[in-house]
């Protein structure tokens, strides 16, 4: 427990209080409260908080507990609010569902695409009519697979087909991910597929601020697909806006088999990138004119642009969970800079996990969310542990390339398991992959990304799109160089979540 | 100098790693919740192997929890009666038709029997048959020890020894 006890790494603790509480909600039997309504547990869950957190705040103000008790009592305090966040997340969304499967003509606008263009898309609905009706789906939300999607079928656009609808699924397996609890989170009241042709009844109007921004993200990654072809193009969607759905799968299978299936889900690799790169290059401009240079703080007007760059990105690639826990890191390492403080600290990346999992504390049972942290933390505590040792002497590439492959090990290392279990796979090639793809993504890829798109309203795109297919085709060579390699993808069984939390808590004393 | 707590730390990862590779893997799947009932294998040579027609979410989360690829799977079809060899290399027969029964019941090599449909009467040669749809329609996983097999159902948690047929209650 002494690490654990040093101030710095004390938040850690009390992450783990609080995860622990969003799980004990979601895994515990809550037989023995049927009947009793979701409200009820919710409102009783906030007063135990309360009243934690009063006996907390006495306990400091009279100076009465020693730093242990403090702990456990601050402890208690966040397991008992992560277990009231959780419940209030589940009352929030409790859509009536289907009881049994119903084939009806749906009529409804459509909210988001995803899936695979090539192969079935995925369609989120709102239920504007249904025939035969039901009540249950009277302004409901449905997910439907389909294999074609017409011209028209855009964001916001009014269809109407004809549909076999299912109640939300049930976990499948044991030990599998409870897609159920998603779908309810999601609202859906039902999921299935459409079996008749897409009709466009009526074209997108009247958008809300959401839908607007996800039919601006829709556009361009169609414009991406468009301009570059494929199979660049539906990688540079992924990178740019977070859509993936023109990708194909053969693509896709190589970058998972190689180990580099992260980079195309935007991370706190992209997220740094893209910030802290905008940072060097504003005060590297700002540097050519030294006098104004040395009268004003550059570094933190460079901080403050990059944090807007970082804004308009997360905005734009659909604030996925990964990319949100990556711009509250960047964020608070800019707010650091502001203020002149340490940045990357492993308080800082629990406080990013704390603000996502109060905000969305369902999204501790994603890999997005898993696989971030877990890489993150391990990264962060290493490059603390790394500030108390002598700088080094090499040069300056060498000391690059030393520190991408040690990012690389602890990075694997940190989310092998994590992999296993959601994806049932262990890429031993990611390491060396990684090694190559991250540069190459760091120094050609993001940087002409950057360009391509501020050149977009130009007319440069056609200039600079060249440059940013060929990097993303050199990309796709290397996925496919270690893709092909022995062992690649070894299947691996999933450790299951007891493991997992002993796995993480041995990491956390050592 | 290295620290009680951090060494202790290192324990409690060297103890998960441990645990996770004495973790039992389950040798099957049985899908037969709102479905006909279809059985998922893995094999010793490393692919699934499905005993009927599935979609590819269906199989790819059959593939993560036996530990082997998607990628690789095929689709046996299997007509009244065929053998499968498991990971432990152990041969068992999969019973699809009825008709089925009888070949396996008197096949030799063969440790025991699966069957897709409810049998009526046991083997002559006292072979096991087990049969898991008999009283509750939802997707299972096999663990097979031998010539037993115990089930985990999605609908309950623990694991529990699968009955052998034809029983004359559910049990």
């Amino acid at each position: 427990m002494a690490p654990l006890i040093i101030a710095e790494r004390r938040i850690i603790l009390f992450l783990v209080s609080f995860i622990a509480g969003i799980v004990c909600f979601h895994q515990l039997d809550h037989t023995a409260l049927q009947g009793t309504p979701l409200w009820h547990i919710t409102g009783a869950a906030f007063c135990v908080t309360f009243v934690l957190a009063i006996i907390y705040v006495w306990l400091w103000v009279r100076a009465r507990s020693g730093p242990l008790l403090g702990m456990v009592m601050f402890s208690l305090f966040c397991g008992t609010f992560g277990y009231a966040l959780a419940a209030l997340q589940y009352s929030l969304h409790q859509p009536a569902h289907l009881d049994a499967p119903f084939r009806a003509s749906v009529t409804a606008k459509i909210i988001d695409i995803d899936g695979r263009a090539s192969g079935r898309s995925r369609l989120w609905l709102e239920v504007i009519d249904t025939t035969p009706r039901h009540q249950n789906l009277s302004d409901a939300r449905l997910r439907l697979s389909s294999k074609d999607m017409p011209k028209g079928a855009v964001i916001g656009a009014v269809v109407e087909m004809r549909a076999r609808l299912f109640p939300p699924p049930r976990r499948i397996l044991p030990g599998t991910p409870d897609f159920s609890r998603n779908a309810r989170i999601a609202d859906i009241v039902a999921s299935g597929f459409v079996t008749s042709d897409i009709h466009v009844v009526a074209p997108p109007s009247q958008l809300s601020a959401a839908l607007f921004l996800d039919g601006v993200r829709a556009n361009l990654a169609a414009t991406l697909y468009r301009n570059l072809k494929m199979p660049a193009g539906g990688i540079a969607a992924a990178l740019i806006v977070g859509d993936r759905r023109f990708i194909s799968e053969p693509v896709y299978d190589l970058f998972r088999a190689s180990g580099l299936a992260h980079l195309l889900a935007i991370s706190g690799l992209h997220m740094g990138l893209l910030c802290f790169g905008c940072m060097a290059v504003l005060r590297f401009f700002a540097a050519l004119f030294p006098k104004m240079a040395s009268r004003v703080a550059v570094h933190k007007y460079a901080a403050v642009i990059a944090v807007l760059i970082g804004f308009i990105y997360v905005i734009l690639s659909g604030a996925l969970v990964s990319a949100v826990l990556a711009f509250i890191m960047a964020l608070l390492v800019i707010f650091a800079v502001l203020i002149d403080r340490r940045a990357l600290t492993i308080r800082n990346v629990a406080l990013a996990a704390f603000v996502i999992l109060a905000i969305n504390p369902i999204a501790i049972f994603g890999a997005g969310l898993q696989l971030s942290f877990a890489a993150t933390a391990v990264l962060v505590m290493a490059y603390e542990t790394s500030q108390y040792r002598p700088p080094s002497r090499r040069r300056w590439f060498i000391g690059y390339m030393i520190g991408i492959f040690a990012a690389s090990v602890l990075a694997n290392c940190a989310t092998a398991p994590f992999t296993a279990q959601h994806f049932g796979s262990f890429t031993p090639w990611g390491v060396l992959a990684n090694m190559i793809a991250i540069p190459l993504t760091g120094f050609w890829i993001m940087p002409s990304a950057l360009l391509y798109v501020m050149g977009l309203p130009f007319g440069l795109d056609s200039v600079i799109g060249p440059v940013f297919a060929s990097g993303i085709l050199v990309l796709i060579e290397i996925a496919a160089l270690f893709a092909g390699l022995p062992f690649a993808d070894t299947a691996l069984s999933p450790p299951g979540y007891p493991v997992l939390m002993l796995l993480v808590g041995g990491v956390i004393m050592s | 100098m290295i620290k009680p707590a951090h060494l202790a730390g290192w324990g409690v990862v060297a103890l998960a790693v441990s645990l996770w590779i004495i973790k039992p893997v389950p040798d099957a799947v049985l899908f037969a919740e709102n479905r006909t009932p279809t059985l998922v294998v893995a094999s010793a040579n490393g692919h699934l192997v499905s005993y009927g027609r599935l979609s590819d979410f269906l199989m790819d989360m059959a593939a993560l929890r036996l530990g082997q690829r998607h990628a690789g799977a095929r689709h046996q079809n299997c007509d009244d009666m065929c053998h499968h060899q498991l990971r432990s290399g152990q041969l068992v027969a999969i019973v699809t038709k009825r008709r089925g029964l009888s070949a396996a019941c008197d096949d030799r090599n063969a440790a025991f029997i699966i069957s897709m449909v409810p049998p009526l009467y046991p083997c002559r040669s006292a072979k096991p048959i087990y049969y898991f749809a008999q009283s509750i329609k939802d997707n299972y996983l096999l663990f097979i020890d031998k010539n037993i097999i115990e089930i985990i159902s999605n609908n309950f948690g623990s694991g529990q020894l699968a009955c052998l047929a034809p029983q004359p209650h559910p049990c």
